[in-house]
Formats: C-alpha cells, structure tokens, sequence
C-alpha cells in the first residue's frame, strides 16, 4: 500500500471512531457531520504538511497529526456537554418528557377503557372480571410506558439531545411551513380548552339529578314497561349509576378550577364512565329484551332491529368521538395550559 | 497544564489518580469558557476574511505561548457551538488547494463577544487582589458599562450599551 493510501486509510478510521462516538442528534444531520467530519480530515492534512515542513506528510506525520486531535472519545464528549444536568434527564429534556408521559398514560387508559365497554357490551360479560383486567392492563400499560419513556430520555439526555434537535429531525425544508409557524407565534393563543366552571357545574348537578332520577326508576308502575321490556329498569339503574360517576367528575372539575394537572387527571377520569357508557349503548343492540321486543310490539312492521342498530351504532361513534374531544383537551392543556394569573406581587411590579 | 509530561515522581501529588482527576476536570472546566472567548478573540481579528480552524490554533499557540493548549480535535465541536447559537457564520473557501471553512463573527456575536470580554475583563480585575496579582485594564481606551460590563471603546460615540441598554453618557473619559 502506498504512503498516500495507508494515510488515506488511517484518517478515514479516524472519522469512522469520531463518527461512532458522536450524539444521535449530530449523527441524523448528515449534511452538517459530512461538513464537521471534513473539516477535521482539513485539519489532520494541515498539520501533517506543516509536521512535514511543507513536503509531502508520510504516515508518521499523519498519525502525529491525529495524535494531536484528541481522541475521538474527547472530540465526542464536546458535543454531549449540552443540556443542564438535573437527575438523569436534563433540564431542557424535561418538559417533552412530562408530555410524552402524560400521551403515553392516556392513550393507553383510552384503549384500555374503549377494550373494556367494547368486552362488557358482550352477552353474558363478567363485569367484575373484565374491570380488573382493563385496570390491571391499564396500570401494567403505564409502568412499562414510563420505564420505556424514561430510559430512552435518559440516553437522549446523555446524547446531549435538545428540543429543538426533535424539530430539526421534523422539519422540513418548506418556506410555508415557516410561515405558519410566525403566524402562529402571532396569533394570540385561545385558552377557553375546557368548558368555564359554570358549564361544569351545571353538568355535574344535571348528572346527580338525572342519574339519581333513572336510579329510582320511577317508571315501575307501567304494566307495558315490565312485561315488553323487561331488562330496562335494570339498565336505567347502570345509565343513571354512570351519569352521577359522570356528575361527581365533573362536579369536582369546576371545584379544581385552573389547576393544570387535576384537570387532565380527572379529564382522563372521564373516559371511564363514557367507556360504560359506550358498553350500556351496544348492550341496547345485544340485549334484545331492553328496548327491541317492547318496539317490536309497538311498531310490528317496522324493521326495528335495524333502526336500533343503526342507532346504536351511530351513538357508539358519537361516543368515541366524546372520548377523543377528552384527549384533545388534556393535550391542548399540555401544550396551552391556562392562562397565567398575574401574582399580587407581579401585579405590584408591573404597577412600577 | 500537564498534559507535556509524561510520568511524574511517585511523591508528586498529581501522581494520585484521585487527585489528578480532580485537577483535570478543574482545569478543563475553566479552560472550557477561555476557550470560548479566546477562540472568539482571534476570529474577532479577521472580520473580513474570516478564519480556519488550524489557523485559529496556530495563532492561539503563538498569543498564548503554548500556556492555553486545546486539544486540536475539540476545537470544531465549540466554533459548530458558535455558529449555531448564531454568533458566527461560516464560508468554504478554497485555500492552498483545499477547501477550508473560514468562520467570521456576525454583528450580533461581536456585540456578545464584548460583553464576554468585558465580563470575563472585569472578574479578573476583581479576583486579581484574591490571587496576588495586578491587573490593570485600559480604562483609557475603553469604557466598561457599569451594569452589565460591556466592553464599549472610548473613541465610539455610544450614549448607551449596545447589551444592557445602560445610558453610559458621561461615563468616557
């Protein structure tokens, strides 16, 4: 191998090892470590030839040369000294990890809930049983979720990753974009993400009133009630059960007011009973002695099986959608919150 | 500082391997920032051309009579810092036959390397009696914003600092 080649050779390993040491935010900028690695195979040339007064560097120069660059241990480590340390993730890592943690944990409630009506809307579903294994999956979700989460923003951290090095993995070389981004940082940002308190407190007293009317079922009287639809109290009772479940949470939103992370806890409370609620609907298709045999009688040439299950599946989506517009509102809470109450002594400040 | 030595004594305390972990970590830390301005300082002085990474080393070597040693390779990672936080801008240029990445301040990063000068300037001077040593600053030709010690030439008709927005009136002398 000649001198040229064997130095070639030798400056190439060189910026493999610098390569494979660097962080995994430098590593996914091909343009700027293409750009980073040249520059150090510039400098290794440039001290070789002036190691070699001038002529020609043999290998001997060129590995002085590299010598003097530190190892590509050190090079390396310049790059990982972003971020301020706090625990194991940095400071500036914290954030996105809270955010990443409160998705992870909803979503997961969401699917374990939406599993759970789907089970118990079922004929002859264990309730009790299918509940203990949708909080059980719920609770096996989140810890597998947060010891996932964790370690990869902890090795993120060690990597010196930032939050803007997320948006340069995203960002895509598009004017437009840019734009709707500064209209956006212009816009002033709308903080009604959830309904005023009132709207809250109204919901939750309607749900005690309503709930706690179909509890006491007052339609017992009715001959026709009892004999053509014989499973509706039973089912009332579940309904006007979920409604006040459904009224305590609310009734309990209004009184935690602005406070950023009760609300998304009892915001993610609220897929329960909307789960149930989801469930008492395809129980209505299932179970045909709630409402169909008592239509039936009523309307016999009407074709109420399929009127009911296009109901029942109309108001299923409806439902889920309920679910989403939750989800919807704990993320903009995330990323909005409320809007900041100004403190006495902010206020007295700002006076001066 | 002992980077030029290759083994020492057994009795010499650097010789610990505890406490010399101790003295390389604090010397690297200081020299961390030193680094930063010093580098700035010599691409402060090319403001049309720009300057190279060799370049800069060669004539930080030469300034600092060997005392402030960086080790070659890190230097990149600090000026891509640099560039990227917007205090320097980077041009390729081909020079000698081979195309070489010249960095130049931008107007922002000469007003910040200032006011690091300034700073770094007037902790020195307050240290100074701490460490037995005089330091005297050119007072004649500069002003030192009072507020955030911004270093703003006497000869420029400034009538406030360019960082801290200090009306600095009356202050030349």
């Amino acid at each position: 191998m000649s001198n040229q080649n064997e130095s070639k050779e030798l400056i190439e390993a060189f910026k493999e090892e610098v390569k494979k040491k660097l962080p995994i935010w430098l590593k996914t900028q091909v343009t700027e470590l293409k750009d980073f690695l040249d520059e150090l195979e510039d400098h290794i040339w440039d001290k070789a030839t002036e190691l070699a007064e001038g002529k020609e560097p043999d290998i001997v120069h060129v590995r002085e040369a590299i010598k003097s660059m530190g190892t590509p241990r050190q090079i390396a480590k310049e790059f990982r000294t972003r971020g301020t340390p706090k625990f194991y993730i940095t400071e500036e890592l914290w954030p996105p990890y809270y955010k990443s943690l409160i998705f992870a944990c909803v979503f997961i409630l969401f699917v374990n809930m939406l599993t759970m009506g789907i089970k118990l809307a079922q004929p002859g579903a264990v309730v009790g049983s299918i509940v203990g294994q949708a909080f059980e999956g719920t609770f096996a979700g989140f810890a597998y979720a947060i010891v996932g989460i964790t370690l990869v923003f902890v090795q993120l951290s060690y990597h010196g990753f930032l939050p803007e090095d997320f948006k340069k993995l995203t960002e895509v070389q598009d004017k437009k974009k840019e734009k709707t981004r500064e209209k956006r940082k212009r816009t002033p940002r709308t903080r009604s993400v959830i309904p005023s308190t009132g709207s809250y407190l109204f919901e939750g007293i309607m749900g005690f009133v309503m709930g706690g009317v179909l509890g006491l079922y007052p339609f017992g009287d009715i001959n026709f009630l009892a004999e053509h639809m014989p499973a509706l109290p039973g089912w009332l009772k579940y309904v006007g059960l979920v409604m006040i479940v459904s009224g305590v949470i609310r009734f309990s939103q209004a009184l935690i007011g602005k406070h950023v992370r009760l609300q998304q806890l009892f915001l993610s409370l609220g897929i329960i009973p909307m789960c149930f609620n989801l469930a008492l609907l395809l129980q209505l298709h299932f179970n045909e002695y709630i409402i169909r045999k008592g239509f039936i009688y009523l309307f016999p040439t009407a074709d109420v099986y399929t009127i009911i299950y296009a109901l029942v599946i109309v108001f299923s989506i409806l439902s889920v959608v309920g679910m989403l517009g939750e989800i919807r509102k704990i993320a903009q809470l995330e990323l909005k919150g409320f809007e900041p109450k100004e403190t006495k002594f902010e206020k007295l400040m700002n006076n001066h | 500082m002992f980077r030029n030595i290759k083994t020492y004594r057994p009795e010499a305390l650097i010789e610990s391997e505890r406490f010399r972990s101790y003295v390389e970590s604090f010397e690297s830390e200081l020299l961390r920032g030193i680094s930063t301005i010093s580098a700035l300082a010599i691409i402060q002085r090319h403001p049309q051309e720009g300057v190279y990474g060799y370049q800069l080393l060669k004539e930080l070597e030469q300034e600092t009579q060997r005392t402030l040693v960086i080790e070659e390779g890190t230097l990149y990672p600090i000026l891509r810092k640099l560039e990227r936080d917007g205090l320097l801008i980077s041009e390729k240029k081909e020079s000698s036959g081979r195309p070489r990445k010249y960095y130049k301040l931008t107007e922002e990063g000469n007003k910040l390397y200032h006011h690091m000068m300034g700073f770094f300037s007037k902790l020195l001077e307050a240290i100074a009696p701490l460490m037995e040593i005089e330091i005297k600053l050119p007072e004649k030709k500069y002003v030192y914003c009072p507020n955030c010690a911004n270093k703003i030439p006497q000869s420029e008709d400034i009538r406030f600092c360019n960082i801290c927005g200090l009306n600095i009136e009356g202050l030349a002398k």
